[in-house]
């Protein structure tokens, strides 16, 4: 194994993935790990769990297949999104693209997260995002007051 | 060398006993605990409108986000017939205030009025990028005024535009843009403002090839240009590279223009090339009619430039049909003068 073209990702939970050092580098994370520790063939990543790491990788394979060709990257893209509903699983890929600095994959998770919000009222953003409603009660009337006039053809649900 | 990167702090997970929850009962992501920029990422996507109506309420984190005026460098407004043309120009005029003059990139569908550009104008001094499309309101007057203050401006596109806007006004817009390397212009209709606009539009090409030397792209459509206005443009545009003169049936590329036009011009669509992927359909809006059923319709605010410099009266209800009433019950005249 270890091949000078593969490293391994060691997941939060312990486990490990073989990947091309090919794909792995598409990762700006993760090249740079590789190029400060030339020695090293096993990169721990602490804050990504396997789960997640197993998506990422599946992406990063995906992306180096696909090469320069944009049309094969969107459909790829497509099959790689298709069944990706929940809010756990999206916020987890969300922040390990960041985290790893995969701007394809930041950009393809932020634009279906975008996707669900389109067109959606406050109140539906909070409850499917799990998100407090933190406004006091003076600063809520104050923002609703505020853009009154900006409230027309928001879905309630 | 390691970029810094921010590290989410998530809960330290206990170990599982039988007595604990199962694990379908997990707490919820924290959205708000996001990194910013992440959540700039994915706010940005939704466009000035729903950022406004929407996305800034939902909590004080996503309230912030919206402030910043990075949120604003490009703002796309389609009216999509959910909202009057006020609430339009109003939500306009916020997110421009809102990029404290940070301003690259607009564009404004169907809704854009002599007043609202001057408002952008005087407040985007590094626009770079200006898209406008069926906005019969925009004189060419109002229109080479505002153009004056975008003088970094390096694209115009103009798609179905009022009749006012005449050959001395893109000759305006030249000399007001010495960066411009973009520029399309689709006139609206052959309506009855312009008699004579055939030879309006042969000036169109002389005005072009007089201000617009540094130009690498140039969109014509539609346009009664001659072989000569052609040949104008391309003697004055050396850097002109990409053409678009689709269905400008008076030029004739038959002869040398031809030749001349294969070598110079690395994309060109000619006068007969299909107008399928346009996304305006010339047909449709070539005539007359489509105009009279716009000012009738309700969409048209029938106002003009001038209107809001005299605050006596500026949102007089002659102005608003009826079923705009409800935008009087919630706003004060005071709320809508901070944005005028």
């Amino acid at each position: 194994m270890a091949e000078e073209n593969t490293i391994t990702l060691k997941s939060s939970d312990g486990k490990e993935f073989l990947i091309s050092k090919k794909a792995a580098t598409l990762s700006e994370t993760i090249k740079a790990m590789v190029e400060e520790d030339n020695s090293s063939s096993v990169f721990p990543l602490t804050v990504v769990d396997s789960k997640t790491l197993a998506d990422v990788i599946t992406f990063l394979n995906k992306h180096v297949d696909c090469g320069d060709d944009d049309d094969k990257k969107k459909s790829c893209d497509e099959e790689f999104m298709a069944g990706k509903d929940d809010m756990k699983d999206l916020f987890d890929l969300v922040v390990a693209a960041n985290y790893l600095d995969v701007k394809d994959l930041l950009d393809l998770i932020c634009g279906k997260i975008a996707d669900m919000m389109q067109g959606k009222s406050p109140e539906w953003v909070r409850k499917t995002f799990n998100i407090q409603n933190d406004f006091s009660p003076e600063e809520e009337a104050k923002v609703r007051e505020e853009y009154a006039w900006a409230h027309e053809g928001v879905e309630e649900d | 060398m390691t970029k810094k990167k921010f590290k989410l702090q998530r809960p330290k997970r206990t170990k599982k006993t039988t007595t604990d929850v199962p694990s379908t009962s997990a707490p919820p992501p924290p959205w708000t605990e996001l990194p910013r920029d992440v959540t700039a990422n994915i706010l940005h996507r939704l466009g000035p409108i729903e950022l406004l109506e929407s996305a800034q309420e939902v909590c004080p984190t996503w309230k912030d986000v919206c402030l910043e005026p990075a949120m604003w460098r490009v703002i796309d407004m389609k009216n999509l017939g959910f909202h009057d043309m006020y609430s339009l120009q109003i939500m306009c005029r916020v997110a421009v205030d809102r990029s404290q003059g940070q301003l690259i990139e607009i564009n404004i569908e169907h809704f854009g009025t002599d007043n609202l550009i001057h408002y952008i104008s005087e407040r985007s001094s590094q626009l770079k990028c200006l898209r406008l499309a069926c906005c019969y309101d925009i004189s060419g007057k109002g229109l080479s005024e505002a153009v004056k203050k975008f003088p970094q401006l390096e694209e115009l596109h103009l798609f179905l535009m009022s009749s006012s806007i005449l050959s001395e006004h893109i000759e305006s817009f030249g000399h007001s843009c010495p960066m411009l390397k973009s520029f399309t212009f689709r006139r609206a209709c052959k309506y009855p403002l312009l008699e004579d606009n055939e030879a309006e539009d042969i000036k169109y090409a002389a005005a072009i090839a007089k201000a617009m030397p540094n130009l690498h792209h140039l969109g014509l459509l539609g346009d009664h240009m001659t072989n000569e206005g052609l040949q104008a443009i391309l003697d004055n545009c050396p850097h002109l590279e990409s053409l678009d003169v689709r269905e400008c049936f008076n030029i004739d590329l038959g002869g040398d223009l031809g030749k001349r036009l294969s070598r110079q011009i690395k994309n060109l669509r000619r006068p007969s090339d299909s107008s399928s992927d346009y996304e305006w359909d010339l047909e449709t809006y070539d005539c007359g009619s489509f105009y009279d059923d716009y000012y009738q319709s309700e969409y048209s605010d029938g106002y003009s430039i001038g209107d809001f410099d005299d605050y006596t009266d500026p949102f007089s209800n002659e102005y608003f049909p009826d079923n705009d009433a409800w935008f009087f019950d919630r706003l004060t005249i005071s709320d809508i003068t901070d944005y005028i």
